[in-house]
């Protein structure tokens, strides 16, 4: 670990250019995006302006990033996690509440998120992890800490509460605990319970949609019990009591049958279920009214309560009436996009692709798509394992992140409120990202250092 | 140290999760390219054709907000329907002429044409409708929509504002202004403002603004390129806020009001409370100032004249204004040495209009003197050498025991946003001065409270000690006529349990004497037992205030009353008859 100088032709010449150039053009994506969405407000001007000193704020920590040797991160994954949780428990008592959440420090002059920057530094604890537990991590014993470590991070944020934040932990967590080595079961398992969690949410929700609109007095029934069940309360309670009792009993049965199956197994089953049902009531209580709303509107399009399916339908349009070459830049005619002013943010995509059309929707993609490529071209690369895993781990985090944000904006999603990286408005984001890049960067630059 | 190379086992095997999920991720983008072309390749026209022609906007109904109605009847707010000019900017703007279009609108509507087009041109520029005017009336609206073909993009609908009895001021019921974008960012934890969103500022219509918001409604319209709205796609009805139904006696506080106005022609206020349950009656802050200002908008003119007004017509003095009480604090002081066995009611001492301490002269305010004296014509005549002396036998932590134990320092937790708290005796952290005692006995010093506090003792001596909590809302009533709240009074704050039942009384008495013979001889009204107490407090600029407090009837207490004009010289004869006019009218009205 000899090199930390800056000032070097040979870090000039294992810099990444394609990657800088992806995410530049992403930049240049999203100012224009920016200043287009924000002209309907009436002051585009300063939207652009913050954005654009977002930027110089994120080089800044990039240059940071990338001056030490990320091998001097390892070793130091534990007090990156106490870091993060330090951040989020201040945030939890000094913050301020926006939108709903207790999730931003106010300093002075701009609003800083945390979350955006806990994100990163999960991924830099948790490949530290991994590496350190390469050969044990077939077993499931070993993905117990991890897994608490995950849960304790993810409480924190709904605390605030901020559900769409912690939306991009898990498939990322997931990735990496896969790359590592994990067994699909251990995270077969793990994705059960992550089901049970935000399904059964989503599945009350339907059914209380259902109990509304039919009038077949069956189906009435059949929708009114799920309903019940699913919806917290006694009810919940009992059935899930039940199905523990009746795994219990099939363990038995099976047992005398012949077919001994270890008890662990029926255990460790009855306790994924119970305690996903126990985190759902959590996820829905961090529900907003207005999230709420978004999720009736993705399970039940037709309903359109209140308008939150406004946005999306009228994403779809602005989308659809680009055409082929877009209705030019500052062009895009469509209405401000529905109750929440989030065009600038979330739904910046729809804005280019209106004024950009296909072309230039598509050129947004493949630019997004060569900053994930680069990231994977790196993870592979890299001279070590902790460096594979945080690139890798980078990497999905991006691909996530445009997937659910692309997802959304064409109506393929519920509306969950993440933003495109690089491209939306924000300045935790724009330096969560930075910092990330200089990661992506830093691995690359020293594949070949001692 | 290169694992490609070293650890080759491991490296395979990651490499090909990697690839894996690579690919996966690969897969997924392709899928959204597809979906991309799908939506803006194939679908095009359909959705070109969409937004072309379905231009739907979100227009909100502003609830009306919730009606506002005094004890006697009168409704102090409510709402008008009044029509709104809005522009829709999806006009063919090849064949719009924007001079034209505004010069005759502004004919028809009486509204300047250079702000029409102004307005008119932002609405073009950021494609979204614009409200031209609030203020059609009825004629006009059938005029416009005679001529609506010439206007294209002109549209009027319906709406709700804002409307308040004459008299009515910013500090009762209070008033709105639109909100901020400051508040609409933090403080819309429930979403239910947005950017036209008007609120509560002052009053009750800011600490009842939950209540009387209501539920904005609204419409999705959707308007074809020449501006006739199409259909309707959706629209909800706005849900009326609830109405409250105050304590307030409407005659009652136009009489105080003018009473201030006219006669003593000075800021002051007059706050009256009913001693059986403490709602309260009266509650006036002069001067004031029109809330209906702020509904038109006019208030911009005025904004900067009512900032500089040296009346401050912005404070509402009967819970913000602190000032000295003077001599109306003697009657703690006289409870104070009864209870601490420092007095009797013979005690007599003699006035010969000064009193020395060490190397000081404080003097009375009848410079005669008033010869000598007994406790209860003491409180009569207002005499300061007797209380100064009440004074140096009590000291001053004992003054300032009693002056925490009537609350002075507390606020009296009245249901209206920022109340003002007064100041004890001997505040904590101060320093004391050895003539502290004599300042304090005659209710100067550090001493301060609020006319609302000073009502509230008046209450809680008529009362003997049991300290409530002034109300100003009785009920509250959904549009659906459902009783949301309901506050009988009656809600105790505090009990003095610990004084003789003997002190209250001689201290009733010697209040009584104040009207029927002393200083409060102006407050006396024919037919009512009245008691009370003047005062007249020092200032450290100007004449000094004047004060009354007291209540009536004397027998069986119904109301009580706080009276302060700012500089108005005599308590006695500035304040009192002032009280008088209250009480009566309190007496005509057959309150008691």
């Amino acid at each position: 670990m000899k090199d930390r100088l800056i000032i070097s032709r040979r870090f000039l010449a294992r810099m990444d250019w394609w990657l800088i150039l992806a995410a530049f053009g992403l930049l240049l994506f999203g100012l224009a995006g920016v200043y287009s969405a924000t002209m309907r407000q009436g002051i585009p001007e300063v939207y652009l302006f913050r954005q654009i000193s977002y930027i110089f704020f994120g080089i800044f920590f990039l240059i940071l990033v990338v001056s030490v040797n990320y091998q001097f991160l390892f070793g130091l994954g534990n007090i990156v996690y106490l870091f993060s949780t330090f951040l989020l428990i201040a945030v939890l008592l000094f913050g301020t509440t926006l939108r709903g959440t207790r999730g931003w420090f106010h300093l002075i002059y701009f609003y800083f998120q945390p979350t955006e920057i806990t994100k990163f530094l999960f991924i830099i604890f948790l490949a530290e992890l991994m590496v350190k537990n390469w050969r044990n991590i077939v077993h499931w014993r070993s993905l117990i800490y991890p897994t608490a470590m995950l849960l304790f991070q993810v409480f924190l944020i709904l605390l605030q509460p901020d559900f769409s934040a912690t939306l991009v932990y898990f498939p990322v967590f997931l990735t990496i605990l896969f790359l590592a080595g994990a067994r699909l079961l251990h995270l077969l398992v793990i994705i059960l319970f992550g089901l049970l969690a935000g399904g059964i949410p989503l599945i009350s929700t339907l059914a209380g949609l259902e109990l509304k609109v039919i009038t077949d007095p069956f189906w009435l029934k059949v929708w009114k019990a799920i309903f019940l069940v699913t919806a917290g309360g006694q009810y919940t309670l009992l059935t899930t009591g039940a199905i523990v009792l009746l795994i219990f009993f099939f363990w038995y049965i099976l047992s005398q049958l012949r077919y001994r199956i270890p008890f662990i197994y029926a255990l460790v089953l009855s306790l994924i279920i119970i305690s996903g049902t126990v985190a759902s009531r959590m996820v829905v209580h961090s529900l907003k009214e207005y999230q709420r709303r978004r999720l009736i509107v993705f399970l039940s399009p037709s309903t359109d309560p209140l308008g939150a399916g406004y946005n999306v339908l009228q994403s779809k349009i602005a989308i659809g009436s680009g055409g082929i070459f877009g209705r030019g830049l500052f062009g895009g005619t469509q209405s401000h996009l529905g109750f929440l002013p989030e065009q600038h943010t979330d739904f910046i995509f729809a804005v280019i692709a209106e004024e950009l059309g296909f072309l230039g929707s598509l050129w947004l993609l493949s630019f997004y798509f060569l900053l994930v490529y680069r990231a994977y071209i790196i993870a592979r690369d890299a001279r070590d394992k902790f460096g594979s895993l945080i690139a890798a781990g980078i990497c999905s985090a991006f691909a996530f992140y445009g997937i659910i944000n692309v997802g959304m904006v064409l109506g393929l999603m519920p509306a969950t409120g993440l933003p495109l990286p690089f491209v939306s408005y924000g300045g935790s984001q724009i330096v969560g990202s930075f910092i990330a890049l200089g990661l992506l960067l830093n691995i690359r630059i020293r594949k070949f250092t001692v | 140290m290169v694992w490609q190379l070293h650890e080759q086992l491991a490296y395979q095997d990651f490499v090909g999760r990697l690839k894996r999920s690579f690919g996966i991720i690969t897969a997924v983008f392709i899928f959204l390219a597809v979906q991309l072309f799908i939506y803006q390749v194939i679908w095009r026209s359909y959705y070109l054709q969409r937004a072309e022609v379905n231009r739907t906007q979100i227009f909100y109904e502003p609830a009306p907000r919730g009606n506002i109605y005094s004890v006697d009847g009168i409704k102090l707010a409510g709402s008008k329907k009044v029509f709104q000019l809005l522009f829709y900017p999806f006009v063919d703007v090849t064949r719009f002429n924007l001079q034209q279009f505004a010069g005759e609108l502004s004919r028809i509507i009486n509204y300047p044409a250079p702000a029409i087009a102004r307005q008119v041109a932002e609405a073009l520029r950021e494609q979204r409708a614009a409200v031209l005017s609030d203020k059609i009336d009825r004629t006009t609206f059938f005029l416009l929509k005679e001529q609506q073909w010439r206007f294209p993009g002109l549209s009027i609908i319906e709406a709700a504002q804002r409307e308040y009895q004459p008299g009515c001021s910013i500090h009762l019921p209070g008033y709105l202004s639109n909100i901020t974008r400051e508040e609409l960012y933090h403080h819309n934890e429930d979403q239910v403002y947005h950017a036209e969103s008007i609120v509560g500022r002052a009053g009750l219509e800011r600490s009842y603004e939950k209540n009387l918001r209501g539920i904005d409604g609204g419409w999705q319209i959707e308007v074809d390129a020449s501006g006739r709205q199409k259909r309707i796609v959706k629209y909800l009805q706005p849900v009326p806020g609830d109405d409250l139904y105050l304590t307030i006696n409407w005659h009652w506080q136009k009489i105080a009001e003018n009473a201030l106005a006219t006669q003593a022609g000075r800021p002051g206020a007059v706050v009256a409370i009913d001693i059986p349950t403490d709602a309260v009656r009266v509650f006036v802050s002069y001067p004031s100032i029109n809330p209906d200002l702020f509904v038109s908008g006019d208030y911009l003119n005025f904004w900067s004249d009512w900032i500089h007004d040296k009346r401050y017509p912005l404070l509402n003095r009967c819970t913000q204004g602190l000032y000295p009480p003077g001599s109306t604090f003697k009657v703690i002081t006289f409870l104070a040495a009864l209870q601490e066995a420092k007095a009797t009611p013979d005690l007599s001492f003699y006035c010969p209009g000064y009193f020395n301490l060490g190397n000081k002269t404080f003097r009375c305010w009848q410079k005669t003197g008033h010869g000598r004296l007994n406790l209860i014509r003491a409180l009569a005549e207002s005499c300061n050498v007797y209380f100064y002396q009440l004074g140096l036998r009590l000291g001053i932590e004992n003054i300032d025991r009693y002056s925490r134990l009537f609350q002075l320092d507390k606020p009296t937790q009245i249901d209206l946003p920022s109340e003002s708290v007064g100041t004890s005796a001997l505040p904590d952290n101060r320093k004391v001065y050895s003539g502290e005692a004599i300042n304090a006995s005659i209710g100067q010093g550090y001493l301060t409270a609020t006319p609302l506090r000073l009502a509230e003792l008046a209450a809680t001596i008529a009362r003997r000690g049991v300290i409530l909590r002034p109300y100003l809302v009785e009920k509250i009533i959904s549009p659906d006529g459902k009783i949301v709240y309901q506050n009988n009074g009656g809600t105790v704050i505090q009990r003095i349990d610990n004084i003789e039942p003997e002190n209250w009384s001689l201290l009733q008495q010697a209040m009584e004497q104040v009207v029927l013979n002393g200083t409060g001889r102006a407050a006396g009204v024919f037919g009512v037992r009245i008691a009370g107490k003047t005062g007249t407090a020092q200032t450290p600029r100007g004449k000094d205030h004047a004060w009354f407090i007291g209540y009536a009837p004397a027998d069986k207490p119904r109301l009580a009353i706080a009276v302060l004009v700012e500089h108005g010289g005599s308590g006695g004869a500035v304040a009192a008859p002032i009280a008088a006019e209250i009480f009566r009218a309190a007496s005509e009205d057959k309150y008691w």
